[in-house]
């Protein structure tokens, strides 16, 4: 064992000395020990080979205890995120009691539904944006999709909010059109998820999306009286031009990549 | 805390096969002298403890297998027995014919017999764990490991761990071959060939034996330059006498066609294994025939054509694979062994080539293996293995068979069929 120790104490060298990593030492001391005794239990005598087999299985103890502490760090952000999702909770059930004391008061419907949907989507889109971050870090089509149909449906919720309070609130005449944008915003975040998270086939998902976008664009417009109705379509077939320039520039980049890959077969061949 | 080990593709399918074989992988090894038996026990827990897939316990979760690391004393997993010479060929039979069942604690066990200043060592483990080639390399590092501490004091670590995943075998492939083999969703298992081994049926009173033949290493060379004329490899002179013999103990339609699975290493697609662990990459490959031809040397070349189809195919035996890992991933276990069992035909006649022991490398304390042989899982009926190892030029034939003394007899028919064969086709030779 104690060329085991004298081990340890030559890796802590490197190691800057704080009471964690005193503990760490502590800790890898006795589970040395520890593993001397089971391995001597399971057969082995020889006393060199129970040390060398012991630090041959801690081949770099500093990467080991920086590995800990970032196990710690990501236990300790773990542990806030289940601070703030019971924190939310809280807060949802003063925001329900609120709104109902609003309503008590000054028996305006209107203001005390608002605090409610408000904070029931602000919970909502908390709570999907956590989801959405666990299925995306699974590996799978299936998980993605989960993770890009809670992303949609966070937006929509958002836009939902913004209709209500722009309808209830400032009695805006065309809050309707926030609909459409909250599909805008949810297809152009859709489109960037598929692209950070390099989804395979993610250009049709562009292409699909592209003119989508370009006719609500055309309605909203229209609606709020931005754009004349007359001209706006214009809008549409402008989607369709994009769509058949990204096709060409992808089949260019695809011809230089089919090359590239030509040369790799011939490289391999026997 | 206990300790958990993924249950790897090739685990499950090897359990899976738990309906056709017994799961053990056999050698046996014959030294001129007394080994020491400390030493070996030093090296073999050191070894359980780089891969502790050896002393784990399979569990056979519904949905998903595991491996539980399990404690163990090297004296459970070796036994060391003084014996007298006449007593060895019966407990070397009765030991290498046990089976370990995959709950069991430890997956390896060893009897050495010491006698009239000899060893004898016996190993057998579960296929599960690893397959025959690797054993062998297994084998041949034990061996070197044993020297070095021995003779140096050097502590016996130096054992190979890293995945077990059946991934390893695509990983030194190119971008686009990888690619390729990654789709291959093709079930290439011998489905349609009913013709099978002539085992009697199975009965409640069949036990397990294992039959084998040596050929005589005067007649290695004698099998190499005949099968250099007529571009035949080693494998496949083997194959058309085991072809020849086969129609003729059986008595098959000289017009039918039969087919024999031979057992292929994956790793020939593997540039490097120094990464990965003591695992299973074994695969098929089909070797028909389409017609018995008027002699063995037509049947010869049937073969050497059958087998040169698949040795042209770069994604040899790379078929079917991520069709199994789809299967397994997609349902739960219970589910998709069930499913699988439906789409895999598990081949009714088999050969098996381990190839050459080297006995330089199998050598203790400078003392090479006066004979040994290898062998694979011993087959329920109908299903027969035969499997081919050589020392020193000595051909070993062995049939690892559950069944009774008629298909003893059978099996040893058989081999007196080989011989006869595999003399026509070196007759030219002599």
């Amino acid at each position: 064992m104690t060329d085991a120790l004298k081990y340890i104490d030559e890796a802590f060298g490197s190691i800057p000395e704080t009471p964690r990593s005193y503990k760490f030492r502590m800790q890898l001391v006795d589970e040395f020990t520890e593993r001397a005794n089971e391995l001597t239990h399971r057969g082995i005598r020889d006393r060199n080979v129970i040390n060398d087999l012991i630090i041959s299985e801690h081949p770099d103890i500093k990467a080991e205890f920086e590995a800990v502490l970032s196990d710690e760090r990501s236990r300790r952000r773990r542990r806030s995120l289940a601070v703030i999702n019971v924190l939310c909770s809280i807060l949802f059930a003063l925001i329900t009691v609120t709104a109902f004391i609003v309503h008590l008061v000054t028996v305006n419907n209107g203001l005390s539904w608002i605090i409610l949907i408000g904070g029931f989507v602000v919970m909502s889109v908390h709570f999907t944006s956590v989801l959405c971050a666990k299925w995306t870090a699974k590996k799978g089509f299936i998980f993605n999709s989960v993770a890009r149909i809670q992303l949609a449906f966070s937006i929509m919720l958002v836009a939902a909010l913004a209709f209500f309070i722009m309808l209830f609130k400032f009695n805006i005449v065309h809050s309707w059109t926030v609909f459409p944008a909250g599909a805008v915003l949810a297809l152009i975040a859709d489109a960037l998820y598929a692209h950070f998270a390099r989804r395979r086939m993610a250009i049709f998902l562009y292409l699909l999306y592209i003119p989508i976008v370009c006719a609500l664009l055309y309605v909203i417009l229209g609606a709020v009286g931005i754009l004349p109705w007359a001209l706006g379509w214009l809008l549409i077939p402008a989607g369709i031009a994009i769509d058949i320039v990204i096709i060409i520039l992808r089949l260019v980049m695809n011809q230089g990549e089919s090359d590239e890959m030509k040369e790799d077969s011939e490289w391999n061949a026997d | 805390m206990e300790r958990r080990l993924k249950a790897e593709l090739w685990d499950k399918m090897h359990y899976l096969f738990r309906d056709y074989n017994d799961r053990m992988v056999h050698v046996e090894l014959h030294y001129d002298f007394e080994i020491n038996i400390d030493a070996f026990k030093t090296v073999l827990a050191c070894f359980f403890e780089k891969a502790p897939v050896f002393h784990s316990s399979f569990t056979d979760n519904h949905v998903s297998p595991y491996w539980t690391v399990k404690d163990y004393n090297i004296d459970e997993v070796v036994d060391v027995k003084n014996v007298d010479d006449e007593d060895v060929d019966r407990l070397v039979d009765a030991f290498l014919c046990q089976c370990i069942p995959p709950e069991n604690d430890i997956q390896m066990k060893a009897l050495i017999l010491l006698h009239s200043g000899k060893t004898t060592v016996c190993i057998i483990e579960n296929h599960m764990c690893m397959d025959g080639g690797d054993f062998k390399s297994f084998l041949k590092v034990f061996c070197k490991n044993y020297n070095d501490y021995v003779e140096n004091g050097v502590s016996p670590l130096d054992l190979r761990t890293g995945t077990r995943s059946y991934k390893s075998v695509y990983k030194d492939l190119s971008k686009t071959d990888r690619k390729a083999a990654e789709n291959l969703y093709k079930n290439v298992t011998a489905k349609g060939d009913k013709h099978a081994f002539p085992l009697t049926e199975s009965e409640p009173d069949d036990y397990s034996f294992i039959a084998r033949r040596t050929i005589g290493a005067e007649k290695f060379p004698l099998i190499k330059s005949a099968g250099k004329k007529r571009g035949a490899t080693i494998n496949d002179m083997l194959t058309a006498a085991y072809f020849y013999s086969l129609y003729e103990l059986a008595g098959f339609d000289k017009s039918e066609s039969v087919t024999i699975s031979c057992a292929i290493d994956l790793r020939r697609h593997m540039k490097d294994v120094s990464d990965t662990g003591y695992t299973n990459q074994t695969s098929w490959m089909q070797c028909s025939v389409p017609e018995l031809g008027r002699d063995i040397f037509e049947t010869l070349q049937y073969v050497v054509r059958s087998s040169a189809k698949f040795k042209k195919d770069k994604y040899m035996g790379l078929y079917g694979l991520p069709l199994l890992s789809l299967g397994y991933r997609i349902m739960p276990h219970a589910a998709s062994e069930e499913i699988i069992k439906i789409g895999y035909s598990n081949p009714l006649i088999a050969m098996s080539n381990i190839g050459i022991l080297e006995v330089d490398k199998l050598a203790l304390e400078g003392h090479e293996p006066t004979d040994g042989f290898m062998s694979g899982a011993v087959k329920y009926k109908p299903f027969a293995l035969l499997s081919a190892t050589s020392m020193r030029n000595a051909i070993t034939l062995s049939m690892c068979v559950r069944g009774n003394d008629r298909d003893k007899a059978t099996v040893n028919r058989f081999f007196d069929l080989m011989e006869k064969n595999i003399d026509v086709l070196t007759a030219d030779e002599k």
